[in-house]
């Protein structure tokens, strides 16, 4: 569960740049909704994800993911509760190190890295029989190196790596944006079926209208940090197209 | 020949600070200038303790964490004050030179009928017995190494220089790691400063002005010479490290050898650096 309290933050305060990017904001997001975010360039949907993955803190307002007051703690201790996908495939992933490598990382994420050897063989089988379900075929890659691949191939195996460990919460900043429209199909839909499998409370931040149609329970459009619209999954589902698409000449 | 073995011996004795140039440039992305001030912190610390009587395990202990606690204090600075990683070196560096005149008392200090590290070997011949001893030192210090980056551990490390994004969402404290990595590079660099004061026979308040230059030459020699293998783990590039640092102390023997001016030692070392860099550079520079 993800509950946002009256947050408020601004960038560059007491500058003439200073910009209110989410005046004040409140949305709880119930345990096991895929929610999807809209909004124009701007309206403070990457800020709201950052803040809950604690890139930056709020000025003011709390943060709270399943039951824990998290508003103080760092980003990388929020890793406890949430995976992340970023918007550059190139982000989520550590290039120079192979595939193996990386998925290490990622099965350990919620807990501290000991000075033992961990990628055996029976690890390297785990995250085989793992990417499999992506039939990409890279469970024959695990020693390449993550530079190796496309940025298609990064990202699906950034949405495996994320439920390598305990996860509740998935966030994902546009997470096809640098890809091509069939590496994009393959990633939303891996997505949504790994969301729906581990039962995962996830956000969506997207510029694409069709996958905002088509995944998720609910729908938010942002303007100027603000909620403008909140759709539930029957209000979403008899939404169409053009009505979507007219939020936008508001 | 026998100039030869004597750039072998200093090779080895510099692979050291190979590995910790290696961790600082090639895993954290750090070019750290405290390496000269570490180097000669670890070789003051040696020739302090053994004139003094102490067991050669105890002083090499003794330099590694002066090195560490001195590259934990650049990390520091970086990650906690926000300083940027140069200028961070440098003044941690600048710092050093009065620490380490302070500990030694005066600018040379002299081994005289001190044997150290060799002479816990039963070899009679000193060369030998430095030769032998050192090689045995730095193998293990191979072997300790790759088994640390090899570990969940090291692969956290070896992400946060590669992706801090990535390190931080995987729930690793970068900001710790630097601070780990940066103290354990400079201990390793101050091992090479207690290896070479003993091979030197003195530890100089000046020994390790321009080092680091000395040892991203090595790094980048052994990287020049990894090109040509296909396999990269962790142990292969560990191992291109100590053969750049043999490679880099023949090329500076040879100039020597064949004439050069010691003083040029220092312009010769710097342009080899250079057209190494460079020669990386080589097809994006014609370009433009």
């Amino acid at each position: 569960m993800i509950q946002l309290e009256k947050i408020c933050k601004t960038f560059n305060k007491g500058e003439a740049a200073e910009i209110k990017v989410i005046p004040e904001l409140s949305l709880t997001i119930a345990p096991g909704t895929f929610c999807v975010i809209v909004g124009a360039n701007g309206s403070g949907k990457s800020t709201l994800l950052n803040l809950i993955a604690g890139t930056f803190s709020p000025d003011s307002g709390k943060i709270i993911l399943n039951n824990t007051d998290v508003t103080a703690l760092a980003d990388y201790r929020r890793s406890i509760f949430i995976s992340r996908i970023f918007q550059n495939p190139l982000q989520g992933t550590a290039p120079e190190l192979s595939v193996l490598d990386n998925f290490r990382l990622a099965a350990l994420r919620t807990q501290p890295k000991g000075l033992s050897i961990g990628t055996t063989n029976s690890f390297k089988d785990l995250v085989a029989e793992k990417i499999k379900i992506l039939k990409l075929g890279l469970e024959d890659k695990l020693m390449q190196s993550m530079s190796s691949l496309s940025g298609g191939q990064r990202q699906a195996l950034t949405l495996v790596m994320a439920t390598m460990d305990d996860c509740k919460i998935l966030l994902m900043d546009e997470p096809t944006a640098a890809l091509d429209p069939r590496s994009s199909a393959l990633v939303m839909e891996k997505a949504a079926e790994i969301i729906k499998l581990n039962q995962l409370t996830a956000i969506l931040v997207t510029h694409q209208m069709k996958d905002a149609l088509r995944y998720g329970d609910r729908l938010i459009q942002l303007q100027e940090g603000n909620i403008l619209r909140d759709l539930s999954r029957e209000n979403k589902e008899i939404l169409k197209n053009e009505e979507l698409y007219s939020w936008f000449n508001d | 020949m026998d100039f030869i073995l004597t750039a072998v011996v200093q090779g080895i004795g510099f692979c050291a600070l190979g590995f910790g140039i290696f961790m600082s440039l090639r895993i954290f992305n750090i070019p750290d200038i405290t390496t000269d001030g570490s180097y000669t912190l670890g070789g003051v610390i040696t020739a302090v303790t053994l004139t003094s009587g102490m067991n050669p395990i105890l002083a090499m202990l003794l330099a590694m964490c002066g090195g560490m606690i001195a590259g934990a204090i650049t990390g520091l600075i970086h990650t906690r004050l926000k300083i940027n990683a140069l200028l961070a070196g440098i003044l941690v560096m600048t710092a050093l030179y009065s620490i380490n005149l302070m500990i030694m008392g005066r600018s040379n200090l002299p081994l005289i009928g001190i044997t150290g590290l060799p002479g816990l070997l039963p070899i009679k011949n000193l060369f030998l017995s430095t030769m032998v001893s050192y090689s045995i030192f730095i193998l293990l210090l191979l072997m300790s190494l790759t088994w640390l980056l090899r570990t969940d551990f090291g692969i956290a490390m070896r992400a946060t220089g590669n992706s801090d994004t990535m390190a931080k969402s995987m729930g690793i404290n970068t900001n710790r790691m630097k601070i780990i990595g940066l103290a354990l590079a400079n201990g390793f660099t101050a091992l090479s400063g207690f290896l070479l004061t003993q091979y030197q026979g003195f530890a100089d308040i000046n020994m390790g002005i321009g080092i680091v230059i000395s040892g991203l030459g090595s790094v980048m020699i052994g990287e020049t010479l990894m090109r040509l293998l296909k396999n990269r783990t962790i142990f292969i590039q560990l191992l291109s490290v100590i053969a750049g640092c043999i490679v880099f102390r023949l090329i500076l023997a040879f100039a020597l050898s064949a004439g050069l001016d010691p003083n040029y030692l220092r312009l010769i070392t710097a342009i080899i650096v250079l057209i190494i860099v460079a020669g990386g550079n080589y097809k994006t520079l014609t370009r433009s």
